[in-house]
């Protein structure tokens, strides 16, 4: 009796603990399969990777074609890029097939002599869904120069449909994107391509990530590919837009887009559109504030022949629209020159080239002093009607340091004006 | 009467409201809790060997003799400038418990400098010693620590051989509050990086956690988180981090003990920053010319095509890499830069790669 009960005593002191061991090492070991998944998966799709030096890219199809960012690869059309694979990596000459400068894509073609190179496939990027895993590959920082081995961070989709001027249907990230992750992939845990890494949102002054990363795209990139597959001169291709059709601006609609104006004898005039439609539509994608039909028409080629649904009078119509072409972006990175005329912004486009909107005011800068505000949009610069980006840098390429400018924003739904003494730009 | 009152309001929650989520459903052992079980486990088996560092300095001498105390940097300057990026801000940092008689290691950032008048370190306990700094290494960004002690709890590190891009890394250091602890979790990001003295991770490493414990799912001790200091241009919290792994600490940890101070590698620096692989320029083109650095003494300008360095012809960038790599710090050599069409001749005296 006496010995059943220390039997039973001592199992009642061991059971607790075993179980917690056992359950430590259950969990522990559930933590194990996931990161041999992880890394397995890392080490499949690592070997596609491709190092521009300064940035990254990624291969698409055995042959070798090359995604990267405009930003990155756009400024010459004949590259040495490397790939994983022995101490100081492999080295391939890549052709400029063609860039898009308005949403940043550059693709090339690498010379394999015919031999089959690593490739990841790319992603349904219209099947992503917030909160997924995603894999981002890269050099930030420079730091896959030694061997071209790349960096991986690790991270979730935070948000799609971001409209961010170029990105104008933005995947964006938390996994860790920094200056170099450019022009690199952002992958599913299928090892698929979602989209290529090419901003980020940074605390001024420091450039390093801050949990906010925008990828362009698959399917977008996709759509640019068929249209361009014979392009392979290094040319600049181009974004669409519907010419002539002003949408009202209501962010928090969540019906539609509505049609405010009509320019005469505009694409939207002669393609049937009518102020007051209600736009739901665009081809399969639904649209429910006026960005996002800018963000939807913003991932089509110009000429694309589109079908916009809406409601007119309460009957659903549809009409067939071909996208007239959208102003360019920056060919490449320019380089700034400390002489030039300085406004101290940083700015992006506004959806249907209403004008630039100021992501950013640096402090004591002629912007600051002026007055401007992040979020200010500007809509006239030295007497000049500014549309986008290029128009505003074509404007302040023409004044010289200590000129005094006239500048109208959009703040807030007022029209202000100010006046900006520019500075040279020194080292800023 | 007010019991009644509060009856009937528990009685309207417990009828009418559902929460939103409960364990129930998910069932306490499904994925994301075993997960989250793993991580906390590794992080408990660790606790007890990673302690709090204050760094008390004299504020009003700079860390070193040749440099001025920090000024702030803003704008694009801070993305040229070699020298400081950031400010050593105040607080503690964190350092690790090797032996059981009392050596601790840290980020040699943590401890660097001429101007320190006393190290203290805060055990898991809260009992507070003084420390004394003894040998550290440069290169590897770590250096010994040494307070009176006996029967120590200690880390016991792993080789970092079975270590794949992928595999979860978990960050434990001490906080502001120099007994709780701070845990950050990543995954590895590169095997073989700063010349194999380190390997990255995508773990948020800030001032905070330098010195702290690197540590695999197992809780089994990797390596100590280096590399976050007012130089490094890729900051705090980036996702860009490093730690020095096992077989980097044990290397010169004898010489350490006994004070040694391994240098850091003199390397020779011209000063430019290039863009790599555009091929339709022959030569090496300098994007940017950085302030203070030789090519900037030279008169050397952003945009400039170097065709020619001590004598060997420019291709490429990877041939001016090479060339520079061929010379010593303080060697005078001859530079040919293509500069609007025309050729330029420039010497300069190579400097040391900061």
């Amino acid at each position: 009796m006496a010995k059943r009960l220390l039997i039973v005593l001592i199992l009642a002191v061991i059971l607790p603990c075993s179980a917690a061991l056992a359950q430590e090492d259950d969990a522990t070991g559930f933590a194990r399969d996931v990161q041999k998944q992880l890394a397995d998966l890392v080490a499949k799709v690592s070997p596609a990777f491709v190092n521009f030096g300064g940035g990254s890219g990624i291969v698409v199809s055995p042959d070798g074609l090359v995604i990267t960012n405009n930003h990155v690869a756009g400024r010459s059309n004949n590259w040495t890029v490397r790939m994983p694979g022995g101490p100081n990596g492999k080295r391939f000459t890549a052709k400029m097939l063609w860039k898009d400068t308005t949403g940043d894509i550059a693709v090339l073609q690498l010379e394999t002599n015919g031999e089959k190179v690593p490739y990841i496939d790319m992603a349904d990027s219209d099947k992503i869904r917030v909160g997924e895993f995603a894999v981002a590959l890269g050099t930030p920082f420079m730091t896959a120069n030694e061997d071209s081995v790349p960096t991986v961070s690790f991270g979730i989709v935070s948000a799609i449909h971001t409209n961010r001027g170029g990105y104008s249907d933005a995947i964006q990230t938390d996994a860790p994107v920094n200056p170099g992750n450019s022009g690199g992939p952002l992958i599913n845990m299928k090892g698929e391509l979602l989209g290529i890494n090419g901003q980020i949102r940074v605390r001024f002054p420091y450039r390093v990530n801050t949990g906010i990363g925008l990828a362009i795209p698959t399917n977008q990139i996709k759509r640019f590919m068929e249209t361009y597959k014979e392009v392979k001169d290094g040319s600049v291709v181009y974004h669409g837009m519907v010419n002539g059709l002003d949408l009202k601006k209501e962010p928090a609609c969540a019906k539609g887009a509505l049609v405010e104006k009509i320019k005469k004898d505009s694409t939207a005039e002669k393609a049937g559109f009518k102020v007051g439609d209600i736009i739901t539509k665009v081809n399969e994608y639904d649209i429910y504030n006026y960005v996002r039909f800018h963000g939807v028409v913003g991932t089509y080629p110009e000429k694309s022949a589109l079908q916009v649904t809406l409601l007119r009078d309460g009957e659903e119509k549809t009409l067939a629209v071909t996208l007239d072409r959208r102003g360019g972006g920056r060919a490449s990175q320019v380089k700034s020159n400390p002489k030039a005329a300085f406004l101290g912004v940083v700015f992006s486009q506004v959806p249907n080239n209403d004008g630039v909107e100021l992501q950013q005011v640096v402090p004591n800068t002629p912007a600051d002093k002026a007055g401007m505000k992040a979020g200010d949009i500007i809509t006239e610069f030295d007497g000049k009607k500014i549309e986008n980006p290029d128009d505003i840098r074509k404007a302040l390429g023409e004044k010289k340091p200590g000129d005094k400018v006239k500048v109208k924003v959009q703040r807030d739904g007022e029209t202000l004006e100010l006046e900006v003494e520019l500075e040279a730009r020194g080292n800023r | 009467m007010r019991n009644v009152f509060l009856l009937l309001v528990a009685a309207a929650f417990l009828s009418g409201a559902q929460p939103l989520y409960s364990q129930e459903e998910v069932g306490a052992d499904n994925p994301m809790s075993r997960l989250q079980e793993a991580f906390r486990n590794a992080a408990d088996k660790v606790e007890n060997f990673v302690v709090s560092i204050d760094v008390e300095r004299d504020a009003s001498k700079p860390e070193t003799a040749d440099e001025e105390a920090p000024k702030p940097v803003l704008g694009r300057e801070a993305q040229k400038r070699p020298g400081k990026y950031y400010r050593r801000p105040k607080g503690p940092v964190s350092g690790i418990l090797i032996s059981a008689d009392g050596y601790i290691y840290t980020s040699w950032y943590n401890v660097r400098g001429d101007n320190i008048e006393r190290i203290m370190v805060t055990l898991p306990d809260g009992s507070r010693l003084k420390a004394q700094r003894l040998g550290w290494d440069e290169n590897t960004d770590i250096a010994v620590l040494k307070v009176d002690g006996k029967d120590m709890p200690h880390a016991e590190f792993t080789a970092t051989d079975h270590l794949k891009p992928g595999h979860f890394v978990i960050v434990v250091g001490r906080g502001d509050d120099r007994l709780s602890l701070t845990v950050n979790s990543g995954i590895v990001s590169a095997v073989n990086r700063l010349e194999g003295r380190a390997i990255q991770i995508d773990a948020a490493l800030n001032y905070g956690n330098t010195g702290g414990l690197v540590i695999d799912i197992d809780g089994k001790a990797l390596g100590i988180a280096c590399h976050v200091s007012d130089r490094a241009v890729t900051g705090q919290n980036s996702g860009v981090g490093f730690f020095t792994p096992q077989s980097k600490l044990a290397e010169n940890l004898p010489l350490m003990k006994k004070g040694a101070v391994i240098p850091k590698e003199k390397k020779p620096f011209l000063g430019v920053q290039a863009s790599d692989g555009a091929k339709d320029i022959e030569g090496a083109e300098v994007v940017r010319v950085l302030p203070n650095t030789p090519a900037a003494e030279a008169g050397m300008q952003d945009g400039d095509i170097v065709v020619e360095f001590n004598g060997s012809k420019i291709i490429d960038w990877d041939s001016l890499r090479e060339e520079i790599a061929k010379t010593i710090v303080g060697q005078a050599v001859k530079l040919k830069v293509k500069r609007a069409d025309k050729i330029v001749e420039l010497d300069l005296t190579m400097g040391e790669k900061p």
